[in-house]
């Protein structure tokens, strides 16, 4: 016991050495004291097995060692500490922020639209940002809503003169994407819209996005698909699922609505989803025969899906904003979050 | 719409339907259900009671004390009605009870005497409105003393609060609505049984004439005598409680009871009152007027429908009837007209009038044309049942170009093709036979499919697929990625150059702001531009959306307004679009850059003028999109491009060659005032159309110098109207080809420098690329410059 203890301290002691920094002498330290399996410690542990008679022997000397081991230790750490420099010779201070380095922020639109630009551009399709101001032929004509079609009515329209209008929705861009030309077409439309409205939830002019993608053999389940991966995307949530509600638009046959489960409650049911499980995002289905053929692609050939809704509110769910009025106050208190 | 569930039990057994589920499957396959509710739940507690004493009230002479009995028990209640008689049967609210907007019913003491329950108008039950205030709602004596009162007016009903789809008329009546919740549910469908019409009596003549066929397809009428106008049996009106409709008389209740049902609009005229037997549908002609059912005399246009008899106008079809032919208690012969009115048409005059009614609600989804005459045949069959004393006289039915309906084929392969499903064709026949197809032919690959005349919308192969996907569940569907020939795509390059300088300005700190492309013409007269140069909104909401912005800096401006009464410093900026008027009714529009740099309070130095930020701005984004030879010139107050938004001395013009593409500076104290702002604002204004075209990124490999450069610094004094322009010409014209680089790094005035002088602080590089320079070579150089900058300028070498 005693060869025992006398070469654990001799061991210590050339390790100590060795020790160049205040890391390794916190490990060495815990190898020999560490209250489970230091390597003195056991020793010292062992002590209480001994009859009376060797504690009395033993313990002297067990004592001595481990005091002065400490000691050693102690010392060693003293002369590395001063080493490390803590002392202070000038007003220096790295924990002073002297420098700001101002940040600035992109509006949370040109933050989503490019996150949307960037997802559509991995599966191919092309960019566009049409015009705000357009001919009621493209906004509506085109899109199978001759004049006075009831369908107008659900989106009431600023007028700049009898034949222009400021676009009432992206899907306005279906017929720059697809007049005169041949598919394969694939292509998302960004950008501003606007429509007579003015509360909590509208606000005059918002934004919104459509995609188009027309080919050989495009079916409703591809739509389903591309919906669902660019949504987990967008929200961020790889859970996320998709529902189609049969609906009425003019420019697809057949039509849906589409949800998303709710990414705030996971499909449980909060404030946000009405306790409902699932959020409205947008209308979505097959390109009408009409509008194909209106474009000059046979309908027999070809078919397509389109899709679109809108970019401040799923950006108002993911961030959980409350009032979409606040996107063109301009507040920098508002701006300065995202 | 308001369904009820047991108007539906007429055609379908509803008995084994769950609402909570069928509304939800409904909202998947065919119309969204709003709202679910038991219109029993308005009248839980209340139950059918009979009066069995009526007293007068010891302390107050306006009420008075009943005794009732309800069967479990007799209650003494106490009450403001007028119109208790022993005998009555009246719905009592016992204690516990809710009803709508109306507290808890309570036991009370009412002046002294103790009152256990309340008698109920039709308003405590969410039946309407009472004619009278103070009169309960009085029950027919074939009541159950003690039943529950939802039970007794047969109201114990489900009520689904529905969206119908724009191309859903057929959906606005509960037939049609059953048929689709059969089709879902697999079940049975009861086809309503044939109505054979009785030969006429023609005792009564009629002759109708209709002059506006384009806008009214078919017009079908039955001249009725032997009528008698009373209260409707209990069955009816409940039906039309529960859709929300006030029961009138059995012959108005009739004609409401089977638009409902069958999603064609019904009228019914008093005979009597028509002069001439003549009934003439036309177009209005301006400045014509009709006094309508709700006695409002409304002034009519040139093109709404009308009908008249031989001397006056008597109805607004499709809207509402007109008094002077309206029905009346004492009506005894009636022309019962059914209609298909043009959707189009009947809504313009509704929205021209400031009149919508549930028969526009009908007519605006488009009505079964080719249905008219069996839905008029269909009320009379009902009519019959309520009046047996009636006769029919006459059947009129105008009906110039019938509908000639077409089959649709039907490929299974392409229903597949386009859902991305493996359906057969047996079950879309079996589906669309559910809806009323009818399947002409039955082949393997296709069907033959004749739609039945109240499906309007469905004209192609497409329509059918979507009846087959929504029926058999959308949700269903595989979802599958597209294959596709991967093409690379384009992004255009202003998009490109779009996002990049966002980015870039938001790297260095500033924060994008985005304002509506519409503003008030106050705006305009802010910064100084008229607002009759801007393009106007035809029909703005409010002033806010008078007119298309056609620059950025009034709103950014009124941005950094808002945000001064809250920050010491920031830089905003907005690049977006901006619209303009062009020639021959063009309307053009392009994006601009705006940045607005606000300080508060007041610099001195010169260096630390605004304008300098707006500068260094303007430098670091022409340099990275690779513009070169741009200058900054002073703003000419005479020119055209001359605005007040800016300070003449303290902002400048840029150019590129002679192209203007931009302003900056600091802005005038007079627009200052008018965004009520103080401190110092600049604002730099670029054209982003003007950037796409110069932006150059061709970068081409300049040899790397083998020798060394030599830097000399240079300050001069010069009198505060010589530019730093001037000096630069004169030192890189002397310099010549050796001096390669000149960097101007302090402007100072104030101590230690005269008066009316300034002192102007530079670097020098020199460089011959092909030997290393002497140093009596740049000192020559040098001195020459110095020589040429004292002669011309006046300079003085510090």
């Amino acid at each position: 016991m005693e060869d025992k203890l006398k070469k654990i301290h001799s061991e210590l002691k050339d390790s100590l050495k060795r020790i160049k920094n205040l890391t390794d002498l916190e490990n060495l330290r815990l190898e020999y004291f560490g209250r489970k399996d230091g390597k003195l410690t056991q020793v010292l542990k062992g002590l209480k097995d001994l009859s009376v008679e060797a504690k009395k022997n033993i313990g002297g000397l067990a004592n001595q060692v481990k005091v002065e081991a400490l000691a050693e230790i102690e010392n060693i750490k003293n002369n590395l500490d001063s080493k490390s420099s803590k002392k202070h010779s000038s007003a220096f201070d790295i924990t002073a922020p002297l420098l700001n380095l101002e940040q600035g922020h992109l509006h949370p639109v040109t933050q989503f639209t490019e996150e949307i630009w960037d997802i559509f551009r991995s599966l191919n399709f092309e960019i566009y940002e049409t015009n705000d101001i357009e001919s009621d032929d493209n906004n509506f004509v085109s899109l199978n809503m001759p004049e006075d079609h009831p369908a107008r009515d659900m989106q009431d329209t600023f007028y700049l003169s009898d034949k222009k209008v400021l676009k009432t929705h992206t899907t306005a861009f279906q017929a720059q994407v697809m007049k005169g030309k041949q598919p394969p077409i694939r292509a998302i439309n960004t950008g501003k819209c606007y429509r007579r409205d003015n509360d909590m939830t509208h606000t005059p002019m918002f934004h919104q996005f459509d995609g188009v993608c027309v080919d050989r053999g495009i079916t409703l389940g591809n739509l389903k698909y591309t919906l669902e991966e660019i949504m987990k995307k967008l929200l961020k949530d790889e859970n996320l699922k998709i529902r189609f509600r049969t609906s009425y638009f003019p420019f697809v046959e057949p039509g849906a609505e589409f949800d998303v489960s709710c990414t705030i409650c996971g499909g449980k049911g909060c404030a946000t989803c009405k306790k409902t499980g699932w959020l409205e995002m947008g209308g979505c289905g097959m390109v009408h025969p009409n509008i194909l053929k209106y474009m000059g692609i046979d309908s027999n050939k070809y078919s397509g899906w389109a899709f679109g809704f809108g970019i401040e509110r799923p950006y108002m769910i993911k961030h959980k904003i409350s009032d979409l009025r606040l996107f063109y106050q301009n507040d920098l208190r508002f701006l300065k979050q995202f | 719409m308001k369904i009820s569930f047991k108007w539906l039990g007429k055609y379908i057994d509803t008995a084994k339907l769950d609402p909570t589920d069928l509304a939800d499957e409904l909202t998947f396959k065919a119309i969204e259900v709003d709202e679910v509710y038991n219109l029993a739940e308005n009248m839980i507690g209340v139950v059918v009671g009979k009066i069995l004493e009526v007293n007068k009230h010891p302390n107050a002479d306006n009420l008075v004390v009943c005794q009732v009995d309800i069967q479990s028990e007799k209650l003494q209640i106490v009450t403001a009605g007028t119109n208790l008689e022993v005998g009555l049967f009246v719905p009592v609210a016992t204690v516990g009870a809710k009803l709508a907007n109306t507290p808890v019913i309570k036991k009370a003491k009412l002046k002294g005497v103790e009152s256990a329950g309340m008698f109920c108008r039709k308003e405590e039950l969410g039946l309407g409105t009472s004619a009278d205030p103070l009169q309960a709602l009085v029950l027919p004596a074939s009541a159950k003393v003690g039943a529950p009162i939802a039970e007794a007016l047969d109201l114990d009903d489900i009520i689904f609060d529905v969206d119908v789809l724009a191309n859903r008329g057929d959906l606005m009546g509960h037939r049609n609505l059953a048929r689709e919740i059969a089709t879902i549910k697999e079940i049975d469908f009861k086809e309503p049984a044939e109505i054979d019409l009785p030969k006429e009596n023609k005792k009564l003549a009629l002759e109708i004439t209709n002059q506006a066929p384009e806008k009214c397809a078919r017009f079908s009428a039955l001249v009725i005598s032997g009528v008698k106008v009373e209260e409707a049996p209990g069955w009816l009106k409940s039906r039309l409680l529960a859709v929300g409709i006030r029961p009138i008389n059995n012959l108005v209740d009739l004609t409401n009871y089977m638009m409902f049902d069958l999603a064609h609009v019904f009228h019914a005229f008093d005979y009597d009152k028509l002069a001439g037997n003549k009934m003439n549908i036309r177009l209005a002609k301006p400045g014509e007027k009709i006094t309508t059912l709700d006695k409002i005399e409304r002034k009519l246009e040139k093109d709404m429908l009308i009908i008249e008899d031989a001397e006056k106008i008597i109805d607004l079809p499709g809207i509402m009837g007109g008094l002077n032919s309206a029905i009346s208690n004492e009506t005894k012969n009636i022309v019962l007209i059914g209609a298909a009115d043009d959707a189009l048409s009947i809504r313009k005059t509704s929205r021209r009038l400031g009149l919508r009614t549930d028969a526009v609600a009908v007519i605006e989804k488009g009505i079964d044309v080719e249905g008219v005459m069996n839905s008029v045949i269909e009320a009379w069959g009902l009519l019959k049942e309520l009046i047996p004393t009636a006769v029919l006289e006459k059947k009129i039915d105008i009906y110039p170009a019938p509908v000639q309906r077409e089959p649709i084929t039907l490929n299974a392969g392409k229903v597949n093709s386009l859902l991305g499903s493996e359906y057969e064709a047996k079950q879309m026949s079996k589906t669309l036979e559910s809806l009323g197809c009818e399947i002409l032919k039955d082949k393997k690959e296709y069907l033959e499919v004749m739609p039945p005349s109240w499906r309007r919308d469905l004209k192609l192969e497409e329509d059918l697929i979507e009846e087959v996907a929504r029926i058999s569940g959308l949700n269903t569907l595989p979802s599958v990625p597209i294959k596709a020939e991967l093409i690379p795509t384009k992004f255009s390059e202003k998009l490109s150059l779009l996002s990049k300088l966002k980015h870039l300005l938001a790297d260095k700190g500033f924060v994008e702001v985005y304002n509506y492309s519409f503003m008030p013409e106050a705006l305009a007269k802010k910064v100084f531009v008229s607002p009759e140069s801007h393009i106007k909104v035809k029909n703005p909401l409010s002033e806010e959306q008078a007119v298309l912005r056609q620059e950025l800096i009034s709103g950014c401006l009124n941005n950094t307004s808002e945000n001064a009464k809250r920050f010491e410093e920031f830089k905003i900026f907005e690049l977006s679009k901006v619209y303009l008027p062009a020639e021959g009714n063009e309307l053009i529009e392009g994006y601009k850059l705006a940045v607005v740099f606000y300080q508060h309070g007041k610099t001195t130095a010169v260096k630390d003028e605004p304008y300098y930020k707006a500068r260094g701005l303007a430098d670091y984004i022409l340099a990275v999109l690779g513009i070169e030879d741009f200058t900054y010139q002073p703003i000419d107050p005479t020119g055209v491009a001359c605005n007040r938004i800016f300070d003449l001395q303290k902002s400048a013009n840029i150019f590129v060659d002679k192209m203007p593409i931009g302003t900056l500076g600091e802005i005038s104290e007079e627009v200052k005032k008018n965004f009520d702002l103080e401190g110092r604002v600049a604002v730099l204004d670029l054209s982003f159309e003007q950037l796409v075209k110069l932006a150059n990124f061709d970068k081409f490999f300049q040899p790397l110098a083998k020798y060394p450069s030599v830097k000399f610094d240079l300050a001069i004094l010069v009198e505060l109207n010589i530019s730093w322009q001037q000096v630069l010409e004169i030192v890189q014209q002397v310099g010549g080809r050796l001096l390669q680089k000149v960097e101007l790094f302090d402007i100072y005035q104030g101590k230690q420098i005269p008066e009316n002088k300034k002192s102007l602080a530079f670097s020098l590089e020199y460089l011959d690329p092909t030997k290393t320079l002497k140093s009596e070579e740049v000192e020559k150089i040098q001195n020459e410059i110095i020589k040429a900058l004292e002669k011309d300028l006046k300079v003085v070498i510090r």
